[in-house]
């Protein structure tokens, strides 16, 4: 029990984290402050205990597809507002200046709506076991050491990016956070598989061999990347096709900025 | 990086929870597994002892007692004979075999638990064993004795927080002491840092610290030297000058241009030389105070006796208000002598200033823990946009009106360096008469209880 | 770019074409799967209807499966699977994954 305990906690926990570490080691930049982050954990928690109280009902919603169709919209949102950042983070300082409230709110957001999503079902996991008749202490122990883990590499992430020069640290940033949300736009594709929106093909390949996806590096990649050892191909597509879509917006930003500047 | 503490204390912890936790999780995997290892060597133990115990030759099937009722809730068997009917089986198990029959371990999901089989065939008799254990309950013990390791790992974690947050700042000690030494430094006081107890990462920053300091106070006592010595030493000259312009008197006719402008550059060059020897006498940092109780009514009445012929030369009206309702409204902790000079360089200005026949009001009051000095004149004034410039050292009014009135353009410095010794402050305003400059003057009864 | 675009937009397309598909049952009972082997036809969808009869919520995972869906304390859910080759692809119950095991079979 403690082993699952501690994965379950630990898979949700770092998901959150290194999103949460990437993003504050940016928010000075943006201005953003400590409350607003507190106050984003806070809005998620809540958020988190609503969608795990209502979920019996939530899920027999559209034929028993209601959580695979909520999940996916949070998760699309979360893409869609990542990707809105890091477009905007490649402003210049000065323009920035003036899009400051809306970078927040995009900040902030996925946060909210993450915390919504892998809360719920810490929640879920944790309250099942405050009803049933197995020992409780494992649990407990073993989601402690989960979210530990899970914290402590937030912590070191953070302090290691903070410690890199902005110009460098704002490449990075934008790197991980483009491949962490093409991830989770993947997830959501996946999760539109289960409900049959989408029509299922074969895998396109099978990696399992040489990282499966539950070891402990499989698990990591799976949270900063989206790694899946059998990917649907509308995942890959999707994955490929969100990152153009970044990098295209950085592109046509940049272009329309300096044009801008110029005409200025 | 906001605070070193808490950097130290955070990254320190997380390093130390990871490694930990990671090192517990994986003593935790392993001694999981090998505990399983040891419960399925049991199993095939105990399915080797019953087989071999000759216990399946005692009883055969169909009868009452071929169902046994073991004290032991989580370990059951069924015995086989070679065609398959069942000898003997505990009543925890059906009939029929739970698994198939061949050697080796399974798992099987019956009757709410999962249960680890083993089955084992007897050699000669050829008698079919199954020895099941509910798995649940075997990973429940194991688990309760792995966890009594792993337990004390995620304990300590509160107490290596705390005792990194204690080290951190006992080690932190000396910047924080140097810090607060720097802080409560008198901004005048340039006197070096203490070196004694100095850690070795600190002492290039107090070294240096303090050589700059010497080199500061060095150069302030070059510049008051040279400033001093050089208007001593200027002293003689203007002396000879003045002598020199008296035999002069007899020899030019009365109004010679020439001699008029001469008398009163002369005039000039020994007033500024005047004014800058006191400037360097009441420079803060320098100035040697007496502080004393004195009364400042007291004071800026001499003050305007002592001037008084100058007003009345230039037919000015000068009027003193402030009632001192009690005794000791004005009384202030000051030094004499400078405040003798402040008010001297605020009178020479008003009468300066103020054309002749024109009003100069003084008025003393009491404000909190403060004395206020305003004065008024109905001179030209100032520009609100110059208020600030003239405390700029040598700077004087450009105007038609004033160029021709004696001034070093120290005035307002001088004044400001006493307002700084005393702790007082000077602001200007608009005149209270029609034109001219109001000069306040805030002073503090004691400057020690600020 | 647009070539991209084009093959998302024939992969929707596609998806939406639905069709009758096979339902499976399975029931989680005490943490356990029942039946902990499904036998599913080769290359062809079927919608797995999965039943919770424990108070408790149990999260439908696999990782061969690509599937992770929770299903509350007595409740259902459905969850649609393949068309898988041939092939074994274990799942589990994520909040009790010693006890709730399984394995799907396509053949």
């Amino acid at each position: 029990m403690l082993l699952t305990a501690i994965i379950i906690v630990l898979r949700e926990v770092l998901e959150i984290a290194l999103l949460t570490s990437l993003l504050a080691s940016v928010g000075k930049y943006i201005g953003i402050r400590f409350h607003h982050f507190a106050l984003a954990l806070l809005s998620g928690i809540t958020f988190a205990y609503l969608y795990a109280k209502n979920l019996p009902t939530i899920s027999e919603l559209f034929d028993y597809t209601g959580q695979e169709w909520i999940n996916s919209i949070l998760q699309i949102t979360i893409y869609v507002s990542l990707a809105c950042f890091i477009i905007l983070l490649c402003s210049n300082p000065h323009r920035m200046n003036n899009l400051k409230r809306l970078m927040m709110c995009l900040m902030l957001m996925p946060i909210v709506l993450a915390l919504t999503r892998e809360g719920s079902e810490i929640y879920i996991y944790i309250d099942s076991f405050f009803h049933g008749n197995r020992p409780v202490f494992p649990v407990v122990v073993g989601s402690i050491i989960g979210s530990c883990i899970g914290l402590s590499i937030g912590a070191l992430i953070y302090y290691a990016l903070i410690s890199c020069p902005l110009e460098k640290r704002l490449t990075i940033v934008k790197c991980a956070l483009a491949v962490t949300a093409c991830g989770i736009l993947s997830q959501a594709v996946s999760l539109l598989l289960q409900a049959d929106v989408l029509h299922s093909y074969p895998a396109l390949w099978n990696s399992s061999e040489y990282l499966a996806e539950d070891s402990a590096i499989g698990q990591l990649l799976y949270a900063i990347l989206g790694y899946e050892a059998t990917p649907a191909p509308q995942q890959v597509i999707v994955y490929v096709v969100g990152l153009l879509l970044i990098i295209s917006g950085v592109v046509i930003h940049k272009y329309y900025g300096s044009k801008r500047a110029i005409d200025v | 990086m906001t605070s070193i503490r808490r950097f130290m204390v955070i990254v320190l912890l997380a390093s130390i929870t990871l490694l930990n936790f990671l090192a517990a999780l994986d003593g935790y995997r392993s001694s999981m597994e090998k505990s399983q290892q040891l419960f399925d060597k049991q199993l095939a133990g105990i399915a080797q002892l019953l087989i071999h115990s000759g216990i399946d030759k005692n009883t055969a099937s169909n009868t009452e007692n071929h169902i046994v009722d073991p004290d032991a809730y989580n370990i059951a068997y069924q015995i086989f004979n070679e065609q398959q009917e069942l000898l003997q089986r505990s009543h925890n198990l059906p009939d029929q075999a739970i698994v198939p029959l061949s050697q080796g371990y399974s798992f099987k999901n019956y009757q709410g638990y999962r249960w680890r089989t083993f089955a084992l065939q007897h050699r000669h008799s050829k008698h079919w064993i199954i020895v099941a254990e509910r798995s649940d309950i075997r990973y429940a013990l194991a688990e309760e004795v792995v966890l009594t390791s792993v337990i004390p790992i995620v304990a300590e974690l509160p107490l290596i927080g705390i005792l990194i947050w204690l080290v951190i700042g006992w080690g932190l000690k000396p910047i924080n002491r140097l810090a607060a030494e720097l802080r409560n430094k008198d901004p005048q006081d340039l006197s070096p840092l203490a070196e004694d107890n100095v850690v070795d990462e600190l002492s290039v920053l107090v070294e240096s610290s303090n050589s700059l300091l010497n080199r500061l106070r060095k150069s302030f006592d070059r510049e008051r030297r040279f400033a001093s010595d050089a208007a001593h030493e200027l002293r003689t000259p203007i002396s000879a000058l003045k002598i020199h312009l008296y035999n002069l008197k007899s020899v030019v006719p009365e109004d010679n241009e020439s001699y008029r402008l001469l008398d009163l550059s002369i005039q000039r060059t020994s007033h500024l030389i005047e004014q800058m020897l006191l400037l360097y006498r009441t420079v803060p940092d320098q100035y040697v105070n007496k502080f004393q109780r004195i009364n400042v009514y007291t004071l800026v009445q001499n003050q305007i006796i002592e001037l008084y012929s100058r007003f009345s030369d230039k037919d000015q009206i000068i009027e003193l208000q402030g009632e001192e309702l009690e005794r000791g409204t004005f009384d202030i902790v000051a030094d004499t002598f400078s405040l003798n000079v402040l008010l001297k360089n605020l009178l020479d200005n008003a009468n300066k200033y103020t054309p002749e026949g024109g009003n100069i009001l003084l008025s003393l009051k009491r404000v909190d823990k403060q004395v206020v000095l305003t004065i008024d004149d109905s001179g030209s004034g100032i520009d609100a946009d110059y208020y600030g410039r003239v405390f700029e050292r040598y700077y004087r009014m450009q105007d038609q009106q004033t160029s021709n009135i004696i001034g070093s353009g120290l005035g307002f410095s001088i004044i400001h360096h006493i307002l700084d010794l005393h702790g007082g402050d000077i602001s200007l305003e608009k005149s209270c008469f029609d034109t001219g400059l109001k000069v306040r003057i805030t002073l503090p009864v004691d400057k020690s209880e600020l | 770019m647009k070539k991209y675009f084009m093959v998302v937009i024939a992969l929707l397309a596609s998806s939406l074409v639905a069709a009758k598909t096979p339902i499976i049952e399975i029931t989680i009972k005490d943490h356990l799967f029942y039946p902990s082997e499904l036998v599913i036809p080769a290359d062809k969808k079927v919608k797995l209807l999965v039943i919770n009869a424990d108070e408790t919520a149990e999260e439908f995972e696999s990782y061969e499966l690509n599937r992770e869906k929770i299903i509350t304390g007595n409740s259902k859910s459905i969850i649609f699977i393949g068309p898988l080759p041939a092939g074994r692809y274990p799942f589990f119950g994520e909040f009790y994954p010693k006890t709730a095991q399984g394995v799907i079979i396509a053949q």
